[in-house]
């Protein structure tokens, strides 16, 4: 099932064109890396299928429906993207943070229910956050404010993840645990999972597609073991890049 | 913290009875509680009926309404900008009414003139800010918090050269202006009539607030439409501003403390934020007011120095208290 469709989709950014003409059809049920160098538009792309930012020409139709026309909040029902920053000039705690993510689905008149605080406390429990939820998010570490992101986006309970680079500040062990949740959300839950990643080796072991952005309007999608080698790795980066192949993984290594 | 919510909103409504009762009594003529109390229900000895309902009932009143609408006024403007240190008056919006109610001063006006000039001053800058932040099109409260900073800076030169060039026989009431004065100040029901409204209209809105509070990127995605409530924030902000300025002059310190000191206590959630500021705020300008207008008597202090020798050690001692190794 086509979750998210691009119809001659072009996107640019300061002079500069991420994708041009681009007619695409990203699956339910998939998890998806988004590989590219520094600048070429990662986050601009993740925030235009998001839809917060208008693209230059195309459409782009969540379950079939148009992007441009759904509605914030129907938009937030169904899709979530975890942003590469957080913000928060004032106090607030771990859990209340937590609960925003439940936004989309509170009437405007409601506050959040039981049910709500158990959802919430559910996603802190998967990122590890459920020991910090009394605790101010200024107290919190670098690593942890991430997966606090997380956890939000997690009780937000969208269909369609974006997620812009959601293991940076994450120590391995947690890198590996939510990369790993994400996967399973989308092989159990039929969700769609799509994230910018740094890590080639992460995509290897954790995306069944990638789509790989090259900064000049070129793209290149399709199943990681086809579209990962070291020859279009090599264009990717301009660095020369080698493969190391195990009994049962397979490892790109600079150099 | 918000567990304690429902009693601290109980005790800050006591609280804020006290203060009135406190208003009601204290003054030139001291008044007995009881004879307070019989004067509100309209028996009991004549005079200080009068002295009750006719001078500082409607002050005092006043002087809560105004303190609650700095205190909402400074919740949203530190909310639109995400800057915990924006107050009601950053964007400029007291500048203009100063401008306006200095000119009416110097020119001899008294009363219910001075708060109109005020009020129009205080329009003409919400206005003037808003379309040259617009810009061409894009309307980013970064843009809005240059645009308006600058703008309240011409407004200070301004004040300066007024007060420079005003006439001497004026010159003691445009201080007192400046610092927050309510002896200008007439009937409240207009104040009255746009907290309540304003209150009923924001409290919906407040997890939106809340929301907003963590950047505008993050408050869309979770599916707020972020445009319009910022223009609506702005403009009611700028509408609780300039009506506080025309009751009491430019007070300062309640629009930027009173939020953070309802924080510290209550947590930074809107739904919980805004009825306990706009009550803090209130009773806070009411006992400043009373002190103001007591403690020199027969002479009167501007009850904006009133307030900051309340509040700062007020506010001191909240935030040492509450710095709880987390």
């Amino acid at each position: 099932m086509s979750r998210l469709s691009l119809h001659e989709l072009s996107v640019r950014i300061a002079g500069k064109t991420v994708c041009e003409q681009l007619t695409m059809s990203l699956q339910a049920g998939r998890c998806i890396g988004l590989l590219g160098a520094n600048g070429v538009g990662k986050t601009t792309f993740l925030l235009t299928l998001a839809g917060l930012r208008a693209p230059a020409a195309g459409r782009i139709e969540l379950d079939g429906r148009d992007l441009a026309t759904l509605g914030r909040r129907r938009t937030a029902q169904r899709l979530g993207m975890l942003m590469q920053q957080h913000a928060d000039p004032f106090p607030a705690s771990v859990l209340e943070t937590c609960l925003s993510g439940r936004h989309p689905h509170i009437g405007f008149w409601q506050w959040e229910s039981q049910q709500d605080h158990e959802i919430a406390l559910q996603a802190l429990q998967v990122t590890g956050m459920q020991t910090l939820a009394e605790r101010d998010v200024h107290a919190l570490s670098g690593g942890e404010r991430r997966r606090l992101g997380i956890a939000t986006l997690l009780a937000q309970q969208p269909d369609v993840f974006l997620l812009d680079e959601p293991v940076d500040q994450l120590d391995l062990y947690h890198q590996m645990r939510l990369l790993a949740h994400f996967r399973e959300l989308a092989e159990r839950e039929n969700k769609l999972v799509l994230m910018s990643l740094h890590d080639v080796n992460m995509a290897a072991r954790f995306c069944d597609e990638v789509l790989l952005l090259f900064g000049n309007g070129e793209l290149l999608h399709g199943p990681t073991y086809r579209v990962l080698t070291t020859a279009n790795l090599e264009r990717l980066y301009g660095i020369p890049v080698r493969m190391i192949v195990t009994e049962d993984a397979l490892f790109f290594q600079p150099g | 913290m918000p567990r304690h919510y429902p009693t601290f909103l109980a005790l800050l409504a006591l609280l804020a009875i006290a203060a009135m009762g406190i208003a009601l009594a204290a003054g030139s003529v001291a008044i007995a509680p009881r004879e307070v109390l019989a004067a509100l229900l309209g028996d009991g000895d004549p005079l200080a009926g009068r002295l009750v309902l006719e001078a500082r009932l409607p002050r005092a009143s006043a002087a809560f309404a105004t303190g609650a609408l700095l205190a909402l006024a400074g919740c949203l403007m530190q909310v639109l900008l995400r800057n915990p240190l924006a107050d009601p008056y950053v964007l400029g919006v007291s500048g203009g009414a100063a401008v306006g109610a200095l000119l009416v001063i110097m020119l001899g006006a008294t009363g219910i003139a001075v708060g109109g000039a005020a009020f129009g001053g205080a329009l003409a800058s919400t206005l003037l800010v808003f379309s040259l932040a617009h810009g061409r099109g894009d309307w980013a409260p970064a843009r809005l918090l240059l645009t308006g900073v600058v703008i309240a800076a011409g407004w200070g030169a301004l004040i300066s050269l007024l007060l420079a060039i005003g006439p001497d026989a004026s010159l003691r009431s445009m201080l007192f202006w400046l610092m927050g004065d309510f002896s200008f100040s007439s009937g409240s029901r207009g104040a009255w009539l746009v907290l309540l409204l304003g209150l009923a209209g924001l409290l919906p809105f407040s997890r939106h607030l809340n929301l907003l509070a963590h950047g505008e990127l993050q408050a869309r995605a979770l599916g707020v439409p972020v445009q319009p409530l910022n223009i609506a924030i702005y403009l009611v902000a700028s509408l609780f501003t300039a009506v506080a300025v025309m009751h009491g002059g430019s007070i300062g310190f309640v629009g930027l403390v009173v939020p953070h000191m309802v924080r510290l206590v209550a947590g930074s959630d809107h739904r919980r934020l805004l009825p306990a500021a706009a009550l803090l705020g209130g009773t806070l300008l009411v006992l400043a007011d009373t002190a103001s207008r007591t403690v020199i008597a027969p002479r009167q202090l501007p009850v904006g120095v009133v307030t900051a020798f309340i509040g700062v050690p007020l506010f001191l001692w909240l935030l040492n208290r509450s710095r709880s190794p987390a």
